[in-house]
């Protein structure tokens, strides 16, 4: 236990943190919630209560309800995609190649590019364009005689979204692939020597022994990469801009506030990004700190 | 010792002091005594510190001996004085009383002893012991006071503030009186509500007051004519009003004194935003606070008008003459006659005439001065803020801002550009500055309604007509302009440059080729593409989001006409009509002509389909045409132009403008700038380089292109409608949410839902009800 010294030396030095933390976060939040239940419209600041309205007219605009939908599409393929190519490159370079330290650099390079560099050159690489005009990977399908292949990208009606998930996978599944790699080289060797004994098919192995073990790893990608694709906006930005068809919360956000003025509508909409990421983080966040403190 | 020394220094100065004595009265006609013996109310005052400089001066200048006293606020002290001056044998006595009534005593010892009475400035109350008053008109102070609140008062329900002199004194029942005659028919309509007087508000219906219900008011609002009171006074009347009944508000302050202190008090007040104040006397200090824009007005009474008054009615009575009279004030007992001046109003405008320039004060005496009166040049610096960083647009501010420091070299130019997102990020840059109240002194806007319905009901941009009177601008720029840029009669920005948004761009060869003419209508226009399709080639080339609203404008406007048009942006078009129905139908037909991929087009990738050939016509603003020059396009050989179907004669106007920020930190710096905005020569280098139009029709057409050239001459002759994508018809809401619904229809294609979404944008954040 600490002298009861030292105890109020450290909540003296820490105290600074403490208040700044205090002040520009939490205070933060609970200005943007006021925010969010006010009539503010215009760039003079208006406090008048008007209770949920905000979050009532939300959900009743059709804008929104396209925010929903893609945001869940673009989570799905998102979280999906970077957990299975992360997972797969993970066991390739476990299976001890030649050059690992090299492949495993070129694969977690991408992490180091800000989400707008990705943008603008996932941009180029998915352009649309069809006829004489056809570039990026449009292009080399055509000359890789790929046709097939060659569609009309974040441009697609409905699913465009999509395609944005493609450069947000090329970005994070190196680091899918890092996370599972660490897991799998925390299995002791012993476990899978004693399956191979036991006569298990290197299938078998991956699907009883590795897979299970590597599932806290696995929860950790998930919240991981879903509380970004919630907060997603950089990415779309660059690709595709202002049009409504990729339209997300984060962007819908910054627009009816700084475009449309609608202070109420923006802050009510970060309000429920905050709490949507907070549903998502704040029970793993409980189950670490538990199986912390248990081990 | 040290006692010799005293006594040598004391022998020589009585010496001194004989020889000079014996001296003076060879310098004078009238013997030794002294003729005028004068008596002043307070030495504390700078006002009778100057009067007692010019009555020596006016008096020895005339040859008669003066001697002048200081009654230090004290009515015993001033009877003393005037005593001591009847001793000395005085014929004629100028007294400014420091109480009207309680100096009665004194002028009556003086004309028992055969002394002439001259009430100066302030009457002298119940006696038959004054024989002149020399004065200014005091209820046309009060009524110029009131009358400068009235000018400046806009809306109703504006807060007033009434403090009055001293309630012994009978000028501050004067000036009272004249004020209230000007104000109260304001505060009867509501333009004015009384906040710190409930005797003034009992009141309040009256036009005329008697005496004893002015003396009531001003009991409540007296300021004893003392700083300390007044700054106490509106201090306890700040701290008992609630914040609403602050804001904007208006001060009656009877005199400069109380005026500053009283300013001092509401300007500390942080639920006051602004404040009117009126004074009188200018006072030095008062000049540098209107100079400083702390003190709004001040009523000027020339003193060395009085003085003169003062003296010549003196002389009169020396020389056994009466003097001449055009009035008379009753003072309770009898009419006093008197031969009042008039007073002229000072504020910051004609402060530079007024005081300066007729002699009263030196341009020295203050600091600050001629940079809001023109001519001194302005100095400092001014921070303009745009998102001007790249192409012609860098150029052409590079070019203006060059223009200025020719003009101004004192003043430092500082460019505040705020790269990305064709001014959104910029935008919101200043709407965290605005927030922050640190704002640039002036910025960048699209005129008209986005300027107007973020900045003006914000309170954050200033009203320029002065400016555009001054400046001759009205006569220069077109009729049907300057309603789309103002708002309730006032015009709030400048506009540099004006760019045309329904351009229809084509591509002569492609249209040739398939025997297609230019089309002046929208079933034309349906019908060339219908044959352009037929034929293989791509009719329609269209870009990002923003370029789809604009395609919207354009069509809104061929299909509706400029009446129905204007209509749709002030509520006397509806927007469920059946006419708007057609448009949106021919919106979403044209819309089936364009290219697959142009959610990934900028509007450049679009406008370069029409000079490559790729496609036949594409609706950009004139912008294109710089871009075209840029590619190595010629005009109608690569391209040609037409105003889009259906709205010939119209021209459909976007304009980059300035304005003036509310509580710019170099208001003259930003007004220099302005003017230099708004000028032929900083239009003149500006446009050319920017490929826009001057906003001024006498611009030299020689310096501008061939499609430009033609572009000024539809500027100055077809009717002015303004662009919604760029800012002039509707205010940022609106356009958000209009966006928003075009977003969606173009994703769904449901037009009476779109309909029906443009209808709830114009109740929610338009005029519509």
């Amino acid at each position: 236990m600490l002298r009861d010294k030292d105890r109020y030396l450290s909540i003296l030095l820490i105290s600074p943190s403490i208040l700044a933390v205090l002040i520009f976060i939490y205070g933060f939040i609970a200005w943007s919630v006021r925010v969010s239940l006010s009539k503010w419209k215009g760039l003079n600041a208006d406090y008048t209560w008007n209770g949920l309205t905000n979050y009532i007219n939300l959900f009743a605009d059709p804008r929104f309800a396209v925010d929903i939908r893609n945001t869940l599409i673009f989570t799905g393929v998102f979280v999906i995609g970077s957990i299975l190519l992360g997972f797969l490159l993970a066991v390739m370079l476990d299976q001890g190649l030649r050059g690992e330290g090299f492949f495993r650099s070129l694969f977690l390079f991408p992490m180091a590019i800000s989400y707008i560099v990705t943008g603008v050159v996932w941009r180029w690489l998915m352009n649309p364009a069809t006829g004489s005009r056809t570039s990026g990977l449009n292009l080399l399908f055509s000359y890789l005689h790929l046709d097939f292949l060659q569609n009309a990208w974040h441009t697609t009606p409905y699913w465009g979204i999509a395609a944005i998930a493609l450069a947000a996978i090329w970005q994070m599944s190196g680091y899918t692939m890092a996370l599972y790699l660490a897991g799998l080289r925390s299995i002791p060797v012993e476990l899978r020597e004693a399956a191979q004994i036991d006569g298990a098919s290197e299938f078998q192995i991956y699907r009883h022994i590795m897979l299970p073990l590597l599932s806290p790893v696995t929860l950790s990608a998930l919240i991981i990469l879903g509380h970004m694709s919630l907060k997603v906006f950089d990415l779309i930005y660059a690709i595709a801009g202002k049009q409504l068809p990729l339209d997300v919360p984060a962007i819908y956000m910054w627009q009816t506030t700084f475009d449309g003025l609608f202070y109420g509508r923006g802050a009510a909409i970060g309000t429920l990004l905050l709490i949507s990421v907070a549903v998502l983080i704040i029970p793993y966040i409980r189950y670490t700190l538990k199986t912390e403190t248990e081990s | 010792m040290s006692k010799k020394v005293l006594f040598t220094i004391l022998s020589l100065l009585v010496i001194v002091a004989t020889v000079l004595s014996a001296c003076t009265p060879k310098t004078t006609e009238t013997g030794s005594k002294i003729a005028v013996g004068i008596v002043l109310p307070t030495k504390d005052e700078p006002r009778w510190v100057q009067d007692e400089t010019r009555f020596n001066d006016a008096l020895k200048a005339a040859g008669y001996d003066v001697q002048i006293l200081f009654s230090q606020g004290d009515s015993a002290k001033e009877k003393a004085n005037v005593e001591a001056l009847i001793s000395q044998g005085i014929k004629v006595l100028i007294i400014c009383p420091q109480d009207g009534s309680a100096a009665g005593a004194a002028a009556e010892a003086a004309k028992a002893a055969g002394v002439k009475v001259i009430s100066y400035d302030r009457l002298i109350r119940d006696t038959d012991a004054v024989d002149f008053y020399v004065t200014f008109d005091s209820v046309s102070v009060g009524a110029a006071q009131a009358q400068y609140l009235v000018d400046h008062a806009s809306g109703t329900g504006l807060p007033l503030y009434l403090y009055a002199g001293a309630a012994s004194d009978n000028n501050a029942f004067l000036f009272f009186e004249g004020a209230w005659n000007v104000l109260q028919p304001k505060i009867a309509d509501g333009t004015f509500v009384i906040k710190n007087s409930a005797e003034a508000v009992k009141l309040q219906d009256k036009a005329t007051l008697t005496r004893d219900e002015q003396a009531a008011i001003i009991g409540q609002v007296t300021t004893n004519w003392d700083f300390n009171t007044a700054k106490s006074l509106a201090e306890a009347n700040l701290t008992a009003a609630a914040a609403e009944d602050k804001g904007d508000v208006f001060i009656l302050a009877p005199n400069d004194g109380t005026a500053r202190a009283i300013a001092d008090a509401f300007g500390a007040d942080k639920d006051v935003t602004s404040y009117f104040v009126t004074g009188q006397d200018a006072e030095k200090a008062s000049v540098q606070y209107i100079i400083d824009g702390k003190q709004s007005m001040t009523v000027f009474k020339d003193v060395r008008t009085l003085v003169n008054d003062a003296i010549t009615a003196a002389v009169s009575f020396l020389q056994d003459k009466t003097p001449t009279a055009t009035t008379s004030y009753n003072n309770g007992k009898v009419d006093v006659p008197a031969n009042p001046s008039v007073v002229i109003t000072v504020d910051k405008d004609n402060v530079q005439s007024a005081l300066i320039d007729s002699g009263y004060y030196s341009a020295g005496d203050f600091t600050g001065l001629g940079e809001s009166s023109a001519p001194a040049a302005p100095a400092g610096q001014v921070e303009v803020f745009s998102w001007w960083t790249g192409g012609g647009e860098a150029a052409g501010l590079e070019a203006m801002i060059k223009v200025f420091s020719a003009e101004y070299p004192d003043v430092e130019f500082i460019n505040a550009a705020v790269a990305g997102g064709a001014g959104t990020n910029a935008r919101a840059v200043l709407a965290t500055r605005l927030q922050a109240g640190d704002p640039p002194d002036s910025w960048q806007g699209h005129a008209g309604q986005e300027l107007i319905g973020t900045y003006v009901a914000g309170k954050q941009i200033e009203p320029l007509n002065d400016l555009y009177e001054a400046e001759g601008w009205l006569a220069v720029m077109p009729e049907t302009l300057i309603p789309l840029i103002s708002q309730d009669g006032n015009i709030y920005s400048v506009p540099v440059n004006i760019h045309r948004a329904n351009v229809l761009w084509y591509n002569p060869a492609v249209l040739e080729a398939n025997n297609v003419a230019v089309p002046t209508t929208i079933d034309e226009w349906i019908a060339a593409m219908d044959t352009l399709k037929a034929a293989g080639v791509q009719p329609l080339a269209l870009g990002e989001q923003w370029t789809k609203m604009h395609l919207l404008e354009t069509v809104l406007l061929g299909t509706l006409g400029a009446e129905a048009y204007n209509g749709l942006w002030d509520g006397s078009t509806d927007w469920a009509s059946p006419e708007v129905t057609t448009a949106l139908e021919n919106y979403s037909k044209i819309l089936t002509y364009a290219n697959t991929d142009s959610a990934s087009l900028s509007w450049q990738d679009a406008a370069q389909l029409v000079v490559n050939g790729d496609a036949a016509f594409n609706v950009m603003g004139d912008w294109a045409e710089g871009y075209f020059r840029e590619l190595g396009k010629a005009p109608m050989t690569d391209y040609g132009w037409a105003p889009v179907p259906g709205s010939v004669g119209v021209f459909q106007f976007l304009s980059d403008s300035f304005v003036l920020a509310v509580g710019a930190p170099d208001p003259e710096g930003a007004t220099a700038w302005l003017k230099i905005a708004g000028s032929k020569a900083g239009q003149e280098a500006f446009n050319p380089v920017k490929g826009s139009i001057c906003a001024r029709t006498d611009c030299d057409k020689t310096l501008f292109g061939e499609y430009l050239q033609s572009a000024m001459d539809d500027w100055s002759s077809n009717v002015v409608v303004g662009s919604l994508t760029h800012g002039v018809v509707a205010n940022d809401s609106w356009k958000s949410e209009i966006d928003t619904a075009l977003g969606l229809f173009i994703a769904d294609g449901n037009v009476e839902a779109f309909q029906a979404a443009l209808v709830a944008a114009c109740t929610s954040s338009g005029p519509c009800k």
